[in-house]
């Protein structure tokens, strides 16, 4: 929740935060969760199985309500009212999502008056939960002055002129390098920029802004959110207000870097709003275009509002710092590695880098803790004053990475005007300003996010900027990132490559001879090969990079393969190596080589087996290989009237897991699937196939169980139970057992397999075992069990039922015999007998109910003994 | 799968059958309202309700319309008793004593027995040892030359355990008829309410019609007596006892009899036999029963004396 603007001079005048829970009363945690989470929504991450379930009935637009919730009725006391993917449907960028598992998370909205720690559990107990985040409140790091003055050239950041070399070193680079490239796009995530501010507008992208606090394309202007793009990318050179650390040059024609406006905060007439959930901003970055994503936001600690983060608030923002979200981090691991590039992450052919950069604030609370974004994913951005000093307000510790100026920075703001604000949020958009113009320099085929991050990073120059034991990182410098390691030498040229046809592609060897990488460059002509500017290719040429491996020795065989080429067409080809300032060698003699036709890919089933008849309670996982001959990219097409679908588990196409989908809940039947894999270049191959779901065939008792005789109270008897049961599907059983009299034995099932009895008293009483498969199908079997003791006879009578029911057992020996029973009373009549063959498991039980109070004498002749018992009848 | 789960469970809740139960029927409470006190008729089996021919100090237990028409101003007698010793549970030492006047036609008479049993282990109920009371009381009327009419009232108390106990209140009503040397008696004995069980039964008390017949004739120096009785109990069991009685000279007496019960009576078959010896007014009897698997080797002893 954007919360903190206040007044610089509130700042700088902090007094040391007192310390400890005596002067800060902890809050009841229900009041705490209220400040720390969003009320009524939970982020949940789902099993594949549930998911799917989700989404096959999810509306049109994508949610589902209460009464389609299917698993999640069990929990309707929360009173869900919509569920949502936390990362939607993200178009063309769909299948790497779902690679990443992120189309798994959900947020469930519920009851806000229910309390998220329950909310939590009873989410957690629904099968096919995996976790469960609650959804963080969050707050800018802004500092933003309200004094409206400023003046031109006023901006230290850029250009420190009381402190020379305390900025980030930008001036150098604009004469020399560049002054930014509009192919490098820069997410802000933020508050929304004025995307028609005079100074913004010729750097502000021309579509794929986003609100996500209204849920559509509106983007509201926003103090803190403008403040942020103008430090980045101002027009300039305009004759206008501010400049921006890569905005171009508009006087020579030269646009800066885009600016894509990412809104999470929203100001309203009735105050400040912010989106459910940042995280969706994080990760749809990368699709929209994005490379690198600067973020002044963190969340909120101060509970009770009085500008410090102690005592208990402190432990909070320690456990936060230590325990980042796994929504989090797997939204900054998608954009770190999809940003720029296609679904197989490979980097897009106009993309300025592989991989993104994502930007932090390091947060204004003083404190060693600054979640989130010590996320190692991230780069926390520290904040120094004009003298070079960490600011008062600064979060430090070795975690943050790097620092930049941070206090009253002049920046563009809302309504066309221009303000000066303090902060890591404005310390942040400096390092990624320096991020976006080091790209526009090196931004190509072959740049990466990880050269990007090295460079930034260790570009970046060490000032003392730490105070005592309060490090927060060098100070970015966008002339060290572009110049970095710029005395190493001009790599030889490649002394001898071979080139070869594969497929249409061509597969270029070598030998690594010391140069950071290489680059295999083609043409149809071998005029397009002279002259070339490597670093801007020209139309035609078709360039593919690749850095040597770090422990490479010379001479060390290397290959590119380069793909996208026509089927049996000439190339003209080359080769160059560069060094890490991409200072590139002489071009190598050029040769030319003829592609071959393409080839279509292939698809291995064989760990199948060639069988596809699964029983319904499998869980089928058999890994199919796909390839293509040529090297070309392919896509995989899955198609079945049944519910099944292929998986990848490693992010890789190569290989996906043909997996039954709730195969518990498919009626018995034989399906249809069809896989088509399709190249690059539209060669398929199709398999097609067929699978079956059997029925389901319930579990059968194979021998009796034995009496279980026990012969002290407290002995305990075990019995592997999977001996007597056996399921011709071939099924783990789960066993259930109850005991019809707790008085005698009492039974539990150990391991899942194992029945144990314990004998809890003298007498007999049956014991049911079932024996269930994972359809619930089952079978019952009894056992009789015999607690007797060692000091009782041959025969004992059980008495546990007879003061309240008036039964008694007679509990003879274990072996079927001749058994008379004869009750006298206390006058010495004989006042019933009886007869039969009688055992301890088929025992006589007599009901003396109706007898009339007194005592009386139980006489039991067995196996040529008289046995006599004395019972009182009350 | 939540129904799936409730079918699972309760079939596991489902028990099989195995072994056998029977139910056992009622039977009477309060055995010692029916158990012999007077030594010289239990050497008749019991029989002799109807008798005049001697001491009737027990008629308060017996026939009380036998007081007006007894032979003797006043009897008095004392009785011990080794009940059942066959079995611990039946054992009792029976102990009592008994008095008898007749005041022209009106004859009284009352008694007390004590009966203490040897301890017993009653399983979770712990160990005691039971005590009974029997306490009566009778009077009897002359109605005519040849009727009388007795009346009978008896208190029972069974302690069966030190905080449970059992009492309740019998009555006996009997008419006599007596010609010559024939004593008739008819009557209802042991009316009144039976115990009540924990569980709420109520088991009545041996409750009977009964019928007795008593003839003495001449033979030799001394004389013979036959008895029979008979008793209808209204739990639907019959028993009937017949008893022989030979004196010598009123000296000595010879006693034997048998008892049929029906199977379940309170009070079982038995066979007796007895003998006495009378001098001056003082009198002495022993009995011993056999026969029936617990009153195997009762015995019964008594003294009295007649004015």
């Amino acid at each position: 929740m954007l919360s903190c603007t206040r007044e610089l001079p509130e700042i700088v005048s902090v007094p040391a935060a007192p310390a400890g829970p005596d002067t800060v009363a902890e809050m009841p945690p229900a009041q705490l969760e209220a400040l720390c989470y969003q009320p009524g929504m939970a982020l949940l991450y789902l099993s594949e199985d549930v998911t799917a379930s989700l989404e096959a009935d999810a509306s049109p637009d994508a949610f589902l309500t209460k009464a389609s919730a299917g698993a999640f009725a069990q929990v309707e006391k929360l009173g869900i009212t919509r569920m949502t993917r936390l990362f939607p449907d993200a178009g063309e960028y769909e299948p790497r999502t779902r690679r990443e598992g992120l189309h798994r998370w959900w947020v469930v909205e519920f009851d806000k008056n229910y309390s998220l720690t329950e909310a939590g559990k009873a989410l957690l107990s629904v099968e096919g939960v995996e976790y469960v985040e609650k959804s963080r409140k969050v707050k800018s790091t802004a500092y933003p002055f309200n004094d409206p003055y400023w003046k031109n050239d006023d901006m230290w950041g850029m250009n420190n002129v009381d402190h020379p070399g305390y900025d980030v070193n930008c001036v150098p680079v604009w004469k020399q390098y560049t002054t930014g490239n509009p192919n490098v796009v820069v997410a802000v995530v933020d508050g929304g920029i004025q995307l028609d501010h005079p100074d913004l507008k010729a750097n502000v992208a021309a579509s794929g802004h986003y609100n996500y606090v209204q849920g559509n394309t509106s983007i509201t202007q926003h103090k803190h959110g403008t403040h942020v793009a103008g430090t980045i990318a101002a027009v300039n050179n305009n004759g206008t207000g501010v400049t921006g650390i890569a905005g171009g040059d508009y006087a020579a024609g030269k646009k800066g870097v885009k600016l894509l406006s990412l809104q999470v905060f929203e100001t309203r007439m009735d105050g400040e709003y912010s989106a459910h959930s940042f995280v969706t901003a994080l990760k749809e970055a990368a699709d929209r275009g994005a490379v690198i994503s600067q973020n002044s936001w963190g969340y909120n600690f101060d509970f009770n509002e009085d500008g410090y983060i102690s005592g208990y608030e402190l432990d909070y923002a320690r456990q936060a710092h230590e325990n980042p979200e796994r929504s989090f981090i797997q939204a900054v691991d998608y954009f770190n590695r999809y940003a720029g590039c296609d679904n197989n992450g490979n980097q897009k052919p106009n993309s300025p880098m592989k991989g993104g950069v994502v930007v932090f604030a390091a947060g204004n609370d003083n404190i060693p803790y600054g979640a989130p974004g010590n996320y190692e994913g991230c780069i926390a951005v520290g904040a120094i004053a004009p003298n070079g000093n960490r600011t008062s307000f600064s979060c430090y510790g070795d975690w943050v990475d790097i620092c930049a100026p941070g206090y009253e920075i002049n920046s563009t703001c809302t309504n066309n005007s221009y303000q000066r604000y303090s902060g890591t949020s404005m310390a942040c958009p400096h390092v990624s300003g320096v991020a976006a113009l080091v790209a526009s320099y090196y931004g190509g085929t072959d740049f990466t996010a990880e050269e990007l991050r090295v460079r930034l990073l260790g570009g970046a120059k060490a000032i003392g900027a730490t105070t005592g034991n309060k490090p927060i990182g060098p100070l970015v410098d966008a002339l060290n990132a572009i110049q970095m390691n710029a005395d190493v030498e001009i790599p030889q040229p490649v002394d001898d490559y071979t080139v070869t046809r594969a497929g249409h592609n061509l597969r270029f060897d070598f030998a690594v001879n010391g140069a950071f990488g290489y680059t295999a460059v083609a043409a149809k002509t071998p005029d397009a090969l002279q002259n070339l500017d490597y670093l801007h290719p020209s139309p035609g040429v078709i360039y593919v990079n690749r850095e040597a491996p770090l422990q490479a020795e010379p001479g060390t065989p290397l290959s590119i393969l380069m793909n996208g080429l026509e089927a049996d067409t000439r190339y003209y080809v080359t080769m160059l190596a560069y060094n890490f300032n991409r200072q590139f060698s002489d071009p190598a003699p050029v040769k030319s080589e003829v592609t071959g036709g393409n080839l279509p890919p292939q698809v291995d089933m064989s760990a199948a087996g060639g069988v596809f008849q699964f029983r319904h309670y499998q869980q089928v996982d058999h890994p199919f290989v796909f390839s293509d001959p040529d090297g070309d990219e392919f896509t995989v097409e899955f198609k079945t009237d049944g519910r099944a679908q292929l998986t990848s588990t490693d992010g890789s196409q190569s290989i996906l897991h043909f997996r039954l989908l709730c195969p518990a809940v498919q009626a018995p039947a034989s399906f249809q699937a069809k896989i088509t894999v399709t190249d690059e270049l539209g060669a398929r191959t199709e398999q097609s196939f067929q699978y079956s779901v059997l029925a389901n065939v319930p579990p059968v008792q194979i021998q009796d169980f034995p009496l279980a005789v026990l012969r002290e109270v407290g002995a305990t008897l075990r019995w592997e139970l999977d001996p007597y049961f056996q399921d011709e599907d071939g099924e783990p059983l789960s066993y259930r057992a109850v005991s019809f009299d707790t008085d005698v034995a009492d039974v539990s099932i150990l391991d899942n397999h194992i029945l144990e009895i314990k004998a809890v008293g003298r007498g007999t009483c049956k014991v049911n075992v079932m024996a269930s498969d994972s359809d619930a199908a089952s079978v019952l079997a009894t056992i009789q069990v015999l607690v007797r003791l060692s000091s009782d006879g041959e025969v004992f009578l059980q008495t546990d039922q007879f003061r309240e029911e008036g039964l008694i057992t007679v509990i003879t020996g274990e072996e079927p015999q001749d058994t008379r029973v004869r009750i006298f009373s206390s006058s010495g009549s004989l006042v019933y007998e009886t007869a039969g063959v009688y055992s301890a498991l088929t025992p006589l039980t007599l009901d003396l109910s109706a007898l009339s109070p007194g005592v009386y004498a139980i006489e039991v002749d067995y196996g040529g003994q008289t046995y006599t018992f004395t019972l009182l009848k009350r | 799968m939540i129904r799936k789960s409730f079918i699972t469970l309760a079939a596991l809740l489902v028990a099989a059958v195995a072994g056998a139960q029977e139910v056992v029927p009622a039977n009477e409470s309060f055995p010692l309202l029916v158990t012999p006190r007077d030594a010289a008729l239990a050497g008749m089996a019991g029989a002799g309700d109807a008798s005049t021919s001697g001491s009737q100090a027990y008629a308060a237990f017996s026939n009380p319309a036998t007081l007006p028409l007894a032979p003797y101003k006043l009897s008095a007698g004392l009785s011990y008793a080794r009940w059942a010793p066959a079995r611990e549970l039946s054992l009792s030492h029976n102990m009592g004593g008994a008095v008898a006047a007749r005041f022209g036609r009106v004859g009284i008479s009352a008694g007390a027995f004590y009966q203490a049993h040897p301890a017993l282990d009653l399983g979770d109920d712990g160990t005691y040892a039971r005590k009974d009371l029997l306490v009566a009381a009778g009077a009897g009327i002359l109605l005519s030359q040849h009727f009388s009419l007795g009346l009978a009232v008896r208190y029972a108390q069974e302690r069966l355990m030190a905080d449970y106990k059992l009492s309740t209140v019998a009555f006996t009503g009997m008419l006599q008829y007596q010609w010559n040397a024939l004593n008739v008696a008819a009557g209802v004995a042991n009316l009144g309410a039976g115990a009540k069980s924990e569980n709420g039964t109520v088991s009545p008390l041996p409750a009977s019609a009964r019928l007795a017949v008593d003839y003495a004739l001449p033979l030799g120096p001394g004389s013979l007596e036959l008895a029979l009785d008979g008793d209808y109990y209204f739990i639907g069991k019959l028993s009937v006892a017949g008893g022989v009685s030979y004196d010598f000279k009123r000296i000595a007496f010879l006693r034997a009899g048998y008892r049929y019960a029906a199977p379940a009576a309170a009070l079982p078959s038995y066979l007796s036999l007895g003998a006495g010896v009378r001098y001056r007014g003082i009198h002495a009897d022993v009995t011993w029963l056999t026969a029936s698997p617990s009153l195997a080797n009762t015995l019964l002893v008594g003294i009295g004396i007649d004015l």
